[in-house]
């Protein structure tokens, strides 16, 4: 704020053709000059200068000069982009395997970050108060179905039926930062009750008009029971995972009843992780025009140095399996910021829309990339994020 | 009393005492000057209880950075920058409250700070609402932003979500973790937390409670053992219990517990506490009843720690806070002396690595609660909805932890 005061100071003296008397134009806070502006929602890519103003993007212009604005930041070679979302985190710190977000957010171009189900209903108040309100990055989260802390000679089910509605009514007491429920479904996660807590999750979806986010790993139950059970909005994560309760078949085929869900208008996020994403899975897919509509890291403590690492990695790994940089973007704003729904232009560079900008580099060179299953590729072209953004202050 | 005092005469006292110190390091200021302001706090007046050292007589105290500086019959009042006049209070150590759940944001957890203010609790163990994966949480949410003084025993648990999975594998799997976590953190992690029963454990309390004791012994640490519903038998769960680990919830009504059908106190319970096991009172949602309570002491066994089990279930009744928890003992039949004891210098030893919690010593901590023994009729309910009327109730006036009163928030 000093700097930006003794900025505005100097800006009066410079302007010394102004009048006194005269009104003068507030600089911009940021000023981004001579990078390639791509905005996917609304399909624009050029150079361009963007202006931020009180978080808000306030222009988007073929030139502004750089004495408007107090931090003038140089882009040229660099993709200015939106903010990047990712829909699929594990950033509740205090609990298990959570990461916090800040931190990587800065070094990685995210912006928005969805923790999907660390925390159950019980845990939601901590999540606001410790999680979401002290950060600088946007934060929400999907909540788990159920706690883990149960009597372990509990009837499963009868426990599970009984978090329904409690969790149904933290979602919907706390709409703001929580989007949904998320379930994990594959009988490494739950045994022989994955169906019977899909079941439970999706009258509690239908109940409290939730979406619900559904993991999916081992069989039973089958991707075609699973696939049934979901609705419009849903989200199906792991897509490209090569475990037995997946997308493809055992000839390499997108399963019909996938194809019936996404035509449904369920949703399909990669949820990369440690377990979860493989780059032939994910060929063959592209192969047949199946395309995740999100692409996001399940980031955590145990993947975080890989195989994970962050977003820009996981969307490089998107790019070399066959998705052009277009189609990524896509799929790390737009899609996922619509999914979120909660704020006004996120995952845009609008003109009034938040200021939540990534400024991408694509560097050349001979780069390693490593899926779930260990298996590397090399990569001639991969994304590193120079500065990120948030509600108009740089991370 | 000055407990209505708001924060703007507290940072005006503040600029005070900074001001007094520029002073006094003034060379115009003589040595006199420099005694003028000697004290942050003093309290004056009261009637000072020291169950540590069986202290009880009019004197003053004074407080100085965060530390007991004197206890003195007459310390004058130009001495200090806030007296508080206790005239007709009982000021004691402290309260140490053994059995609470404040891990905000973690199932039940309640928040410490609000309710350590109205109720002279200084010192808060946390037993048990939390996990070793979540034991960072607890340090960086919970105990670095408290003003009160805040521990924990850490749960030993199968936190696993698949409910196929072998608990007793799951437990064992903890258990090196649970004990790691315990001992990287032994300035906040005093022990370790396990629930006996079946309907917390289903079949499995007692393999859980044998690898407590494995991890105990291992990691050389304090055990706290919940105990309610049988089985195991109450004499399992005494032989497994060693000199200095606690059980929990002794004046429960349940069937892992303290008496035996005749009322008498169980030859493994006095076994146990003739080998040093604590024994504390946990009064929790289902923990307390005012017969076995009265039985327990009718047989010469009084609690080695009075606490609460607080929790959001159970703080707007039948709990409310340790105050009420102590009175409700007082009319079981304790003394003040005896309760006072309970909340105080026997907790606070559980608190080793707060050397002073729960005295009043000169050189220890500043942390007292200024009581009062009210005369009346009072209404009082115990886990199981039993009403007793009780004539005189322990209510808090101030607290002051470290050297600072805590206040009830705005």
């Amino acid at each position: 704020m000093e700097r930006r005061h003794f900025l505005k100071t100097i800006g009066i003296g410079a302007a010394g053709a102004w009048p006194t008397w005269a009104q003068r134009p507030r600089l911009f806070d940021i000023l981004i000059k001579g990078g390639e502006v791509i905005d996917p929602s609304r399909g624009f890519r050029g150079i361009a200068d963007v202006a931020v103003l009180d978080g808000k993007i306030a222009a988007v212009e073929n030139s502004i000069a750089a004495e408007r604005g107090i931090d003038v930041v140089e882009a040229k070679g660099l993709y200015v982009t939106p903010g990047l979302v990712d829909l699929h985190t594990h950033i509740h710190h205090g609990l298990e395997i959570g990461i916090e977000a800040d931190s990587v957010a800065a070094r990685s171009g995210t912006t928005t970050w969805v923790d999907a189900g660390t925390f159950a209903q019980n845990e939601v108040p901590g999540f606001r108060r410790f999680i979401v309100e002290p950060a600088r990055a946007r934060i929400y989260g999907f909540v788990y179905l159920y706690p883990n802390n149960r009597n372990p000679d509990d009837d499963a089910i009868k426990y599970v039926n009984g978090m329904m509605d409690r969790t149904g009514r933290m979602a919907v007491a706390n709409r703001d930062i929580i989007l949904g429920v998320k379930l994990q479904v594959g009988s490494n996660m739950n045994g022989r009750y994955s169906l019977e807590f899909l079941r439970i999750a999706r009258r509690l979806c239908d109940k409290y008009e939730l979406p619900l986010m559904a993991h999916i790993s081992l069989a039973p139950p089958s991707t075609d029971e699973v696939m049934e059970l979901m609705r419009p909005g849903d989200v199906i994560t792991h897509c490209y995972n090569a475990h037995t309760l997946g997308i493809v078949d055992d000839k390499g085929k997108i399963k019909a009843s996938v194809l019936d869900a996404r035509a449904r208008g369920v949703m399909f996020d990669v949820g990369h992780g440690l377990g979860s994403f493989n780059f032939d899975v994910a060929r063959k897919a592209l192969d047949q025009g199946f395309l995740a509509d999100t692409i996001s890291s399940d980031i955590y403590t145990l993947n975080i140095d890989g195989p994970v690492y962050d977003m820009p990695t996981t969307m490089s790994k998107m790019m070399l399996v066959g998705m052009t940089f277009d189609d990524v973007l896509k799929r790390s704003t737009i899609n996922p910021a619509r999914i979120i729904h909660r704020v006004d232009g996120m995952g845009t560079l609008a003109v009034g829309a938040p200021a939540d900008i990534a400024l991408l580099e694509s560097a050349k060179g001979q780069f390693q990339l490593v899926d779930s299953q260990r298996n590397r590729r090399t990569t001639k072209e991969k994304l590193v994020s120079r500065l990120t953004i948030c509600r108009g202050k740089r991370l | 009393m000055h407990a209505g005092r708001n924060s703007d005469m507290i940072s005006s006292a503040v600029n005070r005492r900074m001001l007094m110190k520029w002073l006094a390091a003034a060379p115009v200021y003589g040595a006199a000057a420099q005694q003028a302001r000697l004290y942050d706090i003093l309290i004056k007046g009261g009637e000072v209880h020291d169950p540590a050292r069986d202290f009880r007589q009019k004197a003053d105290i004074a407080i100085r950075q965060g530390i007991i500086a004197a206890i003195e019959p007459d310390i004058a009042a130009d001495q200090a920058l806030d007296v508080i006049d206790a005239a007709g209070r009982l000021v004691t150590p402290g309260l140490v409250d053994l059995h609470t759940h404040i891990h905000y944001g973690v199932r039940s957890g309640i928040e410490a700070d609000p309710v350590a203010a109205r109720t002279g609790t200084t010192t808060w163990l946390d037993a048990g609402t939390f996990a070793y994966t979540e034991v960072r949480g607890f340090r960086r949410f919970i105990v670095e932003p408290a003003k009160c003084r805040i521990f924990g025993l850490v749960h030993l648990y199968p936190s696993n979500r698949n409910p196929d999975s072998d608990p007793v594998k799951d437990v064992r799997g903890a258990m090196d973790r649970t004990g790691r976590a315990a001992q990287e953190n032994s300035d906040i992690v005093l022990g370790v937390k396990i629930q006996i029963g079946s309907n917390m454990n289903g079949r499995y309390s007692l393999d859980f409670l044998k690898i407590a004791r494995e991890l105990c012994d291992r990691y050389k640490l304090r055990l706290m053992a919940h105990i309610s519903f049988a089985p195991p038998s109450t004499d399992e769960v005494m032989a497994l219990m060693r000199p200095g680990d606690i059980i929990t919830h002794c004046y429960n009504t349940h069937t892992i517990g303290i008496l035996d059908e005749q009322g008498k106190v169980k030859p493994s319970v006095r076994d146990a506490r003739s080998r040093g096991v604590l024994f504390d009172v946990g009064h929790g949602s289902g923990s307390f009843n005012f017969e076995i309570a009265r039985k327990a002491l009718n047989d010469g066994f009084a609690p080695d720690s009075i606490s609460t089990d607080i929790y959001s279930d159970n703080i707007r009744g039948p709990v409310y806070d340790l105050p009420t928890t102590l009175s409700k003992l007082m009319h079981s039949g304790m003394s003040f002396d005896d309760v006072l004891k309970c909340a105080t210098v026997n907790p606070g030893k559980v608190i080793t690595p707060l050397l002073g919690a729960g005295t009043l010593r000169v050189g220890g901590p500043a942390d007292v609660a200024l009581l009062s023994v009210e005369k009346g009729q009072f209404l009082l309910v115990d886990a199981q909805r039993n009403r007793v009327t009780a004539q005189q109730r322990i209510v808090s006036h101030l607290t002051i932890c470290r050297g600072k009163r805590l206040l009830a928030r705005v």
